[in-house]
């Protein structure tokens, strides 16, 4: 999926009440399938961005377009359909739901958001799972995994519609190194398919080079 | 389908997940009900049973000093002790007074385990109008009819043979064992549904000789013990004294006719009918307070299940701002939780109504003597239906503020600040 960016703008009010420039000016053009790197230090608003790309904040100026559609001029519910059908978020923080078995979690939320029949996300689910080494664990809860398998989990959720925009936010920090590898694998595979926005300091995405870097942080300064 | 079937796998894990809170806010809605539903079917069966009573034995002539709903609850339900004794002539100049119809002696002042013994005659029981196996005459001081409760519970049959215990429903330490008198089973009533189910007949015969011979007993007992002997002696009966009798008569001009010329010293006349209406009304505001107090419980509940749902919800922000990324709308979020709760409120009022009507059920025959009236445990009490409806929309209520406040959620935001 083709993105194009143009002169993006985006401030918080911090609890202070003085407002902060978090994403200033960004223009891109992003061709399908492309790999992008998103760098910048800690606080330079890489999660912000992420969140003005799949929908879940919306910019105070400029525009994001997706494929054919403007997110800027969709309502919040067009918003979280889009996400639902387009975009693979995969975070630092390995969000699964704790009440749920570990293939619910892969399942659940598709089924929830009409991503196809269940017997046939659950084959496709249990075939990831065990691409990604864990499917043995799909009858577990998450709090009996380790952190490492239950990012795996995630990773199988976010890629299960086969989504044609994937945000890999800090993916394999915090990770075993054989969970690092299998997540960072993972994800570069599908380079070329999807379309791709990693912010990463893990030198295993350093050895490939990215289509296009979008720096942060540079230019964030307080209006 | 699908999508039902996924939402509600999602609910149910929630609720699951937070197993100690959610069976909490069951149980508080549960107890509630349940003691409204409890609180209606006693009252129903002792007002049925006192209504009855008024009907069957309109004037009860007992001792002076009890309280007409003493005399009712000894006399009628055995449920309280006899206060006092009046002489046997009462029940033989009642007899044969031409405005009384039928009259009954009641000396009763023992008891065989929880069972109250009732010393009366034959004519009494077959007045009962139950069917029965056996003989039920009490002829002789020594035969004794058990209610089917009583031949139930305590696996008799006719020819068994028993002691009674001294004072009614006193356990074995308080009560001291008759060892003199045997009585033996010549009859066993079928059940009625009354109090006699849980009550043990014998002659009043049967009763003085007993209590002539324990009087002498008490006497030493008291002296060598220093303590006041009339006061133990209030239970006593002795010979030719009973503790009530039972009357029917032509007209209800005659009862009160009767009424006023028995209340003299010494002697109380109770219109049981009269007695049983301010006694109804008695029930009803016990009734109402009980509900009253249920209703708080409610209240109380209901806050409780809004508190803990509201707390979930706090700490379930990462994981509601979860199904927010992964696409799940707002509304849907929403719903969630409002169903969440609401299987909360309506799980307690299904297992409150089971249980309400399921504990009774399954101790009907220990409440029923405990109160002293046959209680059908699935009647619905004038205050249940309000307690259950209102208990819903309470419920509905908390669930609806739940789903409001998890609609105004900043879960984006709040992700995004990680
Ligand atoms: N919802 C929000 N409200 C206020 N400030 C925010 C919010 N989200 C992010 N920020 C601020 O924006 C800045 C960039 O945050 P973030 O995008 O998370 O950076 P990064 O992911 O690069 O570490 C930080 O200073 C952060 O505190
Ligand atoms: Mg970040």
């Amino acid at each position: 999926m083709r993105i194009v960016l143009n002169s993006l703008e985006r401030s918080f009010v911090d609890p202070a009440g003085s407002s902060r420039r978090v994403i200033s000016g960004i223009s891109a053009d992003i061709a399908a399938g492309a790999l992008v790197a998103v760098t910048g230090p800690s606080g330079a608003g890489k999660t912000t961005f992420f969140n003005l790309l799949s929908g879940l904040l919306l910019p105070d100026s400029g525009t994001i377009t997706a494929g054919k559609v403007d997110l800027t001029k969709l309502t919040e519910r067009e918003r979280d359909r889009w996400r639902a059908k387009e975009v693979g978020y995969i975070f630092q923080t390995f969000n699964l739901l704790g009440d749920l078995s570990i293939i619910d979690n892969v399942v659940l939320p598709h089924i929830l958001i009409g991503n196809g029949a269940k017997g046939e996300l659950e084959k496709r689910a249990i075939e990831s799972l065990t691409a990604l080494g864990i499917g043995d664990h799909q009858h577990k809860y998450p709090h009996q995994l380790s952190v490492g398998q239950r990012q795996r989990v995630a990773v199988a959720r976010a890629l299960l519609a086969s989504p044609r925009l994937i945000i890999a936010d800090e993916p394999t920090a915090n990770l075993d190194d054989a969970s690092a590898r299998i997540v960072a694998d993972t994800i570069l595979a599908l380079r070329g398919r999807s379309t791709i926005l990693l912010a990463s300091h893990d030198g295993r995405f350093s050895a490939v080079k990215p289509d296009h870097t979008i720096a942060l942080g540079g230019e964030a300064s307080h209006a | 389908m699908r999508k039902m079937n996924a939402f509600f796998t999602l609910v149910f894990a929630s609720l699951k997940g937070r197993f100690f809170a959610t069976t909490v806010s069951v149980f508080a809605v549960a107890v509630a009900l349940a003691v409204v539903a409890v609180t209606g079917i006693v009252s129903f069966a002792i007002a049925k049973q006192a209504f009855e009573s008024g009907r069957k034995y309109p004037l009860i002539v007992a001792a002076e000093g009890a309280s007409e709903t003493q005399i009712i609850l000894s006399t009628i339900f055995h449920i309280d002790k006899p206060r006092g004794k009046i002489p046997f002539e009462t029940y033989e100049t009642l007899k044969k007074d031409p405005r009384v119809t039928a009259a009954f002696p009641i000396a009763a002042a023992d008891s065989l385990g929880v069972f109250p013994i009732i010393g009366t005659n034959g004519d009494f029981l077959k007045d009962l109008g139950a069917t029965y196996r056996g003989d039920i005459a009490l002829a002789d001081s020594h035969d004794a009819v058990l209610g089917a409760t009583v031949a139930r519970q305590l696996l008799m049959n006719i020819g068994a043979e028993f002691t009674g215990t001294h004072g009614m429903g006193g356990s074995a330490d308080e009560a001291h064992e008759h060892g003199g008198h045997i009585y033996v089973v010549k009859g066993i009533l079928d059940p009625t549904g009354g109090p006699e189910d849980a009550a043990v007949y014998t002659s009043y015969k049967a009763v003085w000789a007993i209590h002539s011979v324990h009087e002498v007993h008490a006497v030493q007992h008291a002296d060598e013990h220093g303590e006041d002997h009339h006061d133990h002696d209030r239970y006593h009966l002795s010979d030719g004294m009973l503790t009530a009798v039972l009357a029917r008569t032509g007209n209800p001009v005659q009862v009160f006719e009767l009424q006023q010329e028995y209340s003299r010293p010494g002697l109380t006349a109770v219109n049981t009918a009269g007695a049983v209406r301010s006694f109804q009304k008695y029930f009803n505001t016990a009734g109402l307070v009980a509900t009253f107090f249920a209703g708080l419980t409610l209240l109380i509940a209901a806050a409780l299940i809004l508190a803990i749902t509201l707390m979930a919800l706090d700490a379930r922000r990462r994981e509601l701002a979860l199904l927010r990324i992964l696409g799940i709308g707002r509304g849907t979020i929403a719903l969630l939780i409002m169903l969440e709760t609401l299987i909360v409120t309506v799980a307690g009022v299904v297992i409150g109504f089971l249980l309400g009507h399921g504990v009774p059920t399954l101790f009907a025959a220990d409440i029923s003597r405990l109160v002293g009236a046959s209680i059908e445990p699935w009647h619905i009490g004038a205050n249940e239906p309000a307690a259950l409806i209102g208990a819903l929309l309470l419920g509905q209520l908390v669930a609806l503020i739940a789903m409001l406040r998890a609609y105004r959620m900043n879960l984006v935001e709040e992700s995004a600040k990680n």
